[in-house]
């Protein structure tokens, strides 16, 4: 057809739009870019630093304030002090031993499970995608139950052995799942027959223990940050070293793999290993928090929904994600030291605790907004 | 998340419509009559296993004693296994198995949801927590004693999951359900952890519960909840035609006169009283609900006449397989039914899932 | 890879002896296809005779079993895929739009292949964006959600993403399916003005044969995975094409505003009326019924 139409030329942009070559200016989604020369940009989100540098203000405080508390109480002169090593003798073991390295490793695994849960909740396009699912958890579960109650191992050999467990099962289920590529669906079928089998295994561990080793195991079970010295930080701080820069180099798809795998493909990104390299630092981020401190419940699946709606935004945001979930399990575990004083609860049950009505919050806005099911 | 022209169908994928052919592909046995057919011989599958289970047990008893005792009780001890021991742990078995597959083939019909497992209602968690009350507060210590516990911690946990998920408008849809199941087995699952770590002889009595097991249930229990377990597979069995219907989706199924919301509410109560009355007679036992409707599934096609049936038959078969296998292996001991169904029909079913494409419903 | 004949080297995009297939089902077998550079080609066919799974296969989403898909002379599945897509733009089926994303954010992220750790929103972005929006009209709504907008509107929005892009050659599947005549209009009238002013290559999968004949210069009709018929659509159009293809009795007239052609299905018996009959006038069949 070549009826001629109307085509207005493309009008000269006004000038209050034309772009700036140097400075600050923003960009559609409302992030600040700054430009050099050289044709170099960067993009910052101005509220998602925000949120993120309050929240970890907020979780600091709450570390420095959960250092002051325990059976020997202590000012936070005191701590300080002992951190500087002009502290008094009675404080160094409890501070340098005992309460920095819990500290430490709360708000690592914290931002380990937060990072991880917001990248499933993205990639999954759905906000009850949690990494449970895949069976991980349990593998590390059976092993970690293994070495407690057959090997009577140390928190540190149960660490490794969880993180064997998280390893082998999601090698196995990987395995399992591939046949000319790897479908979501089979993954998650498969996940969950392998995770019955290791849910199995734990089951029948714990019915052929002796009783204080089954006590032990099930503190596990539940999530606990009792007891992590110095070698958990360690092998966190080198995990998180290596896999939160990969996540966030990855982080960069992800604007394009939210608008479905096709146009992901149309414009310039392979959907399919930027989406699998994104899975497995989710999933080596689990494992080790797994190993770590055992299978805490919902801080990969809360955190990432606070922080999408304190940012703003259309979808679940990595960082300021991770510094949520650091500040919910240093509170967390805080709650579970000192509640029930003197016993001491393991982390797992605090966290599910505030978890269940936040999920029933989230049921009554679906209830409000009338979403059908 | 929005879809641009967000629509049910698209009237060409471009892929080539399935044919007759292709359609045969997706469920192996297609038509009537073979479903039929296999069904009766999944039922002579069962009647064998069954008969493997009073055979074969923790002590190895000669087949002719076996043969003997069924008809005979002379008082030895060789019947007495058989008599009070393997016979009610059989019909137990088979009661609990047929129970756990309807109940997961039901779930999966009412929420849509090939992941669904009769869990997500907070069955296993408000029996689980129940039995901890039962341990600790009232000092139960029998087997007995937990049924009714445990039945009752299953029934309020899940009506209460279900007035939560009704909550609002659109009453309990699918996913208001899961939503507030997870919620509230998480806060009941964390409640239970807790009692058992400040009170460590509940924990000592409560693990061997919690695996799950056919093992010691006497006569008694297996009079006690059979009852509840003939009621649910008659509800269950009546509520096929709707499952299908309500598989079209709330709108088309409305458009068929079904009622939605009491359809609902009567498969839950089905699925509320089958997996309650398994999980207080034997314990949770995973695995069985969630997987073996897929299996069927797969034989069948989508007809939930046909699955439900098929479902009933496969679960008491691979049930009832792992408990003797459990008894056999670990001889003079036993593993509980519990650990080994998942070792049992894992491999099968990760064979099937590569094989071919489980539909999702 | 070496360019081939001077014949080739001007059709952008082209397919050789393709073999498509999902799994084990094969949808197109042993096809080749030339689009022509700087025109409109829409691909006609019936339902599932593999148009979309051809468009796909040109766009490099779907591998070919056994043929190969040249991009300016180039095997497409031998480039990196960030150059393909500098070159070739894909607007799918159903893209996802993130929930609450606004129309300039959406338009913003055509912009990604361009882009590199260093660089990630220049001044040619922002420019790029500045001028999608104002091409599709959607300059004025650029900081509404795209939720709140039409139907006519939100496939705007992605054709204004996939402008911004800044390719050669636009492949665009099904874009007016679902939508209402006016919004189909509406977004043919765009993808033609584009086409003529920047002299884009557009190829468009559609469903509506004549809506297709009206705006496009080459006209590729296929039924069961092969191609029937090419060419301007006054050729390809027949009574006997539009038989064979979609198996529909038909007679072809001249549009009378465009002159291009028409398809008038044939009636069955019982709703043909008389050509002398004004249209107001009752049907004696109905009247008669009425007693």
């Amino acid at each position: 057809m070549d009826a001629t139409v109307d085509t207005p030329a493309t009008p000269p942009a006004a000038d209050h739009r034309r772009p700036r070559g140097t400075g600050v200016t923003r960009a559609p989604d409302g992030s600040l870019v700054v430009r050099v020369s050289g044709g170099l940009s960067a993009r910052l989100d101005a509220r998602s630093v925000t949120v993120t540098l309050v929240t970890l203000a907020a979780a600091l405080l709450v570390f420095a304030w959960a250092m002051t508390l325990g059976d020997y109480p202590m000012s936070l002169g005191d701590v300080v002090r002992t951190l500087v090593g002009q502290g008094e003798q009675r404080h160094e073991f409890v501070v340098r031993t005992l309460r920095l390295p819990r500290g430490l490793t709360g708000l690592l695994v914290g931002a380990s499970l937060g990072l991880a849960g917001a990248i499933f909740q993205r990639i999954m396009r759905n906000p009850l995608a949690s990494p449970d699912i895949i069976g991980i958890s349990n593998g590390a579960a059976a092993s970690a139950v293994f070495v407690i109650v057959v090997l009577g191992g140390s928190s540190t050999e149960v660490t490794w052995g969880a993180l064997l467990g998280a390893v082998g099962t999601g090698a196995a289920i990987h395995l399992l799942a591939y046949k000319r590529g790897v479908s979501g669906y089979r993954l998650v079928l498969v996940g969950i027959a392998v995770a019955a089998m290791m849910t199995s295994i734990t089951s029948y561990l714990l019915t052929r223990a002796e009783i204080y080793e089954a006590q032990r195991a099930v503190v596990w079970l539940t999530g606990s940050l009792h007891a992590r010295g110095w070698d958990h930080v360690r092998s966190l701080a080198v995990a998180l070293a290596v896999l939160v820069p990969a996540a966030l180099a990855l982080a960069r798809h992800l604007r394009v793999l939210d608008l479905g795998d096709d146009a992901a493909r149309g414009l310039g990104t392979r959907a399919d290993r930027a989406r699998s390299g994104l899975l497995l630092v989710a999933t080596a981020l689990v494992a080790v928090s797994v190993s770590s401190a055992g299978p805490i419940s919902f801080v990969a699946l809360v955190s990432p929904q606070i922080g999408r709606r304190l940012v703003g935004g259309s979808s679940a945001a990595l960082v300021p994600s991770a510094a949520l979930g650091a500040l919910l399990l240093v509170a967390s575990d805080l709650v579970a030291r000192r509640a029930f004083s003197p016993t001491e609860l393991p982390v797992g049950v605090i966290t599910a605790i505030l978890g269940a009505p936040y999920l029933l919050l989230l049921l009554a806005r679906a209830n409000r907004i009338g979403s059908a099911g | 998340m929005t879809t641009v022209g967000a629509a049910p169908a698209r009237p060409d994928t471009g892929a080539a419509p399935s044919r007759a052919g292709d359609r045969r592909r997706r469920s192996l046995l297609a038509s009537g009559w073979s479903k039929a057919g296999g069904l009766l011989v999944a039922i002579a599958v069962l009647a064998v296993v069954a008969v493997c289970s009073i055979a074969f047990g923790s002590k190895p008893i000669p087949f002719g004693t076996v043969w003997d005792a069924l008809w005979h009780d002379d008082g030895s001890n060789d019947h007495l296994i058989v008599h009070d021991l393997r016979i009610p742990r059989t019909l137990l078995g088979l009661g609990v198995g047929a129970a756990l597959g309807l109940a997961g083939a039901v779930m999966q019909g009412v929420t849509r949801n090939p992941l669904a497992d009769p869990g997500i209602l907070g069955v296993d968690a408000g029996a689980a927590l129940a039995v901890v009350v039962a341990i600790h507060t009232f000092s139960v210590g029998t087997l007995g004693g937990y049924v009714w516990f445990a039945f009752a911690g299953a029934a309020v946990a899940s009506v209460t999951v279900y007035l939560l998920g009704s909550l609002g408008r659109g009453g309990a849809t699918p996913v208001k359900l899961a939503l507030a199941g997870a919620a509230l087995s998480a806060l009941l699952r964390a409640i239970t952890s807790a009692v058992l770590l400040l009170d460590i002889r509940t924990l000592d009595q409560f693990r061997f519960w919690l695996a799950g097991s056919l093992a010691g249930r006497g006569a008694e229990i297996v009079a006690g909840t059979v009852p509840f377990i003939v009621a649910g597979i008659a509800l269950a069995l009546l509520s096929a035609r709707t499952l299908n219907t309500l598989s079209l989706g709330d709108d088309v199924a409305r458009a068929l006169g079904v009622r939605v919301q009491l359809a609902r509410a009567t498969s839950a109560l089905a699925v509320v009283v089958l997996c309650g009355a398994a999980t207080a007679a034997a314990g949770p036992i995973g695995f069985v609900g969630l997987t073996v409707p897929h299996v069927a599934r797969a034989i069948c096609g989508p007809d939930y006449r046909w699955i439900l049936p098929w479902s009933m038959v496969l679960a008491p078969t691979l049930l009832l397989g792992a408990d003797t296998l459990g008894r056999v292996i670990a001889r003079p001991g036993e593993i509980e039914v519990g650990v080994i169904t998942a070792f049992v029909g894992a491999p099968f079913f990760i064979a099937l899932v590569r094989r071919r494409k489980l539909a999702s419903l | 890879m070496t360019m081939t004949s001077a014949s080739t080297s001007s059709s952008p995009l082209e397919a050789r002896d393709l073999r498509l297939a999902y799994d084990d089902r094969i949808v197109v077998d042993g096809l080749s296809v030339s689009i022509p550079r700087g025109e409109v080609t829409v691909i006609v066919g019936a339902n599932a005779c593999g148009k979309s799974t051809l468009l796909r296969a040109l766009a490099r989403l779907l591998k070919p079993r056994r043929g190969t898909v040249l991009l300016d002379g180039r095997d497409i599945h031998r480039l990196p895929t960030k150059q393909v897509a500098t070159q070739l733009g894909i607007l799918p089926q159903q893209p996802i739009a993130p929930e609450g994303i606004s129309v300039a954010d959406l338009v913003a992220r055509g912009r990604h292949p361009h882009q590199r750790w260093l660089r990630q929103w220049s001044v040619t972005d922002e420019q790029a964006v500045e001028d999608a929006l104002q091409a599709t009209g959607m300059a004025d709504v650029a900081d509404r959600p795209v939720d709140e907008l039409s139907g006519g509107q939100r496939q705007r929005v992605w054709i204004a993403m996939a402008l911004a892009q800044g390719t050669d050659v636009m492949l665009l599947d099904e874009p007016t399916t679902f939508l209402d005549l006016a919004h189909q209009i509406e977004v043919l009238d765009l993808l033609h003005d584009l086409n003529r002013r920047d002299r884009r290559t557009i190829v468009l999968v559609l469903h509506d044969l004549n809506l297709a004949c009206r705006y496009a210069d080459h006209l590729v009709a296929m039924k069961d995975g092969r191609i029937v018929a090419e060419g301007p659509p006054r050729e390809v159009v027949t009574a006997e094409v539009v038989e064979d293809v979609f198996g529909l009795a038909c007679q072809v007239i001249d549009d009378p505003l465009t002159a291009t052609p028409m398809v008038v299905p044939v009636p069955n018996g019982r709703r043909a009326r008389p050509a002398s009959e004004p249209a107001g006038a009752p049907d004696p069949a109905l009247v008669n019924g009425h007693r």
